[in-house]
């Protein structure tokens, strides 16, 4: 049996939050099919628990080595790299698909997403108040993405187009992503979303296109539950429909 | 020093499974003055997974119940006998659950809290969209995957409907421990890693997902709700569901059942 491909995923915290960095962390050591490296790059008020966190969550024997810090560049032995900002979290199958999905040509993969808000609590957990869909075209721009400022976590590059370096604050996030854009073909990973990112946005007001489109990926997918809610035979007679409407690629 | 038992019910569980679970039951922390012991009720045929399950979980202890009870009368079970050994508490776990390292320490902290009769741990990476409130964890049911259960909820209840083989169990006790008077918590800070997304909705699972929502109606007094359920039952299946009595619940007592948004039992938050 071939040895599960090696993904690099760098790990970084714009924030104090020491939840954030928990729940992602948790979503990489639980990934399946692959093999990982992550980099876990923390402001100093977060580095000793930055270090805490990755020996607690090494116990849970996942295939995935975490090393606190920044490294220069990417493992040189990864296929695929990725960046993820702290409160990004994905289902378990999530790096295996979208490098599956990469084909021979190697293109940069993006997953379809869910915007997540949150409200901070002093001492526990960020408080969830909604998940909605984002709407994804099949051949992804870097505009229609980047409005979300933790979008990485969403793209996978293979190594052969991966920027040599690691990214830092947002503006070189968006850099980075110029870079790897530009170096080969972009495509979109099928099926429901698979990441969910923290929104980070300063401002949340509808104010593009792109904007409308997500809210209408959301309404396709609420739509159909609200019947379900309130007419549930009627909602069963539309099943079918249903169905393609949930799990249709957006 | 306190007492937590972790039931966990087995039912021809795979090796992976049990080993991913036992991974992190030994990476898990809790308090120094908590003894936490773990057993296996296996609803398996017959015991070939004895000594795998013996093999990966160290000091636990291995029950074969020698029928397939369903989920909450195999731990009725195992909180019975916890209880009256003098555990102060029950982890119902499921075994395709991996627990974060410090899951049962936030379990617990607020299984502590006064009043509280259930807690349920944050399933990830899919949070249920059930609300908690933030501030007191308090929230309209317990889910069941990691759902600890204090003393004083089973001597209230007697523990899970046994009407109820699998799904529904768990809202159905939580209104009961609401009823009772006891707090019902989400504790946000403990995770319990609980990935069914990917399942397929199988015939049998949606049945058991219909006639437990008929059941839930009925026995919560939402005829029309329990009519619903019973009526896709028929059409799926091609024959009525069977369906038990349900054990009366007082006309007053009602109010704590929310049967307005499906078979999610409350309000979604997304």
């Amino acid at each position: 049996m071939s040895p599960a491909p090696r993904v690099h995923v760098h790990l970084i915290s714009w924030t104090d939050e020491p939840w954030d960095l928990e729940e992602s962390l948790f979503s990489l050591v639980t990934q399946e099919g692959v093999t990982g490296t992550v980099s876990v790059s923390v402001p100093p008020s977060l580095e000793a628990h930055a270090r805490d966190a990755c020996a607690r969550l090494a116990r849970l024997g996942g295939a995935v080595e975490l090393r606190p810090g920044t490294p220069p560049r990417w493992a040189p032995e990864a296929e695929a790299v990725t960046v993820w900002v702290a409160g990004t979290v994905a289902t378990p199958d999530h790096l295996a698909r979208a490098l599956s999905s990469s084909g021979a040509a190697g293109a940069l993969v993006v997953a379809p997403a869910r915007r997540v808000l949150r409200r901070p609590v002093p001492g526990r957990p960020p408080y969830v108040v909604s998940k909605t869909r984002r709407f994804t075209s099949s051949m992804p721009f870097l505009a229609e993405l980047e409005r979300d400022p933790a979008f990485l976590g969403r793209c996978l590059v293979p190594a052969a187009h991966a920027p040599g370096w690691l990214p830092g604050p947002p503006e070189e996030h968006r850099r980075w992503a110029a870079e790897a854009w530009a170096a080969g073909s972009v495509t979109r990973v099928p099926g429901p979303p698979a990441v969910d990112l923290p929104d980070l946005r300063p401002d949340r007001r509808l104010r593009s296109a792109d904007d409308l489109r997500d809210t209408l990926a959301d309404l396709r997918y609420q739509g159909p539950r609200w019947l379900e809610r309130r007419a549930l035979l009627v909602f069963d007679r539309l099943r079918g429909l249903y169905h393609r409407l949930r799990n249709g690629d957006h | 020093m306190a007492r937590l038992r972790i039931g966990i019910v087995l039912f021809e569980s795979s090796r992976a499974e049990l080993e991913r679970l036992a991974r992190s039951l030994k990476a898990a922390e809790f308090p120094p003055d908590l003894r936490v012991e773990v057993r296996a009720l296996d609803n398996s045929p017959d015991r070939s997974l004895e000594p795998v399950v013996l093999a990966l979980l160290g000091q636990g202890t291995y029950v074969w119940t020698g029928a397939n009870r369903g989920f909450g009368a195999t731990h009725n079970l195992g909180m019975h006998d916890a209880f009256s050994a003098g555990a102060d508490g029950y982890l119902c776990l499921n075994p395709d659950a991996v627990l974060h390292p410090r899951c049962l320490r936030e379990l617990w902290t607020t299984a502590t809290l006064p009043d509280t009769g259930l807690v349920d741990a944050r399933t990830f990476p899919e949070e249920h969209a059930k609300p908690y409130d933030p501030e007191t964890g308090d929230t309209p049911w317990c889910t069941g995957t990691a759902l600890l259960v204090r003393p004083a909820a089973f001597a209230a209840t007697g523990g899970f409907d046994e009407g109820l083989f699998m799904y529904g169990e768990d809202v159905d006790l939580s209104w009961r421990v609401r009823a009772a008077g006891l707090g019902v918590r989400t504790a946000p800070g403990a995770l319990v890693h609980h990935w069914v997304e990917h399942r397929p909705l199988t015939r049998e699972r949606e049945l058991r997902v219909l006639r437990s929502a008929a059941y839930l109606g009925r026995k919560w007094g939402d005829d029309r709700f329990a009519e619903q359920y019973e009526r896709l039952y028929r059409v799926r299946a091609g024959r009525e569901p069977v369906l038990e009595p349900p054990p009366p619940v007082p006309p007053a007592t009602r109010r704590f059942a929310d049967l307005a948004h499906g078979v999610r039992f409350a309000r979604s938050r997304w």
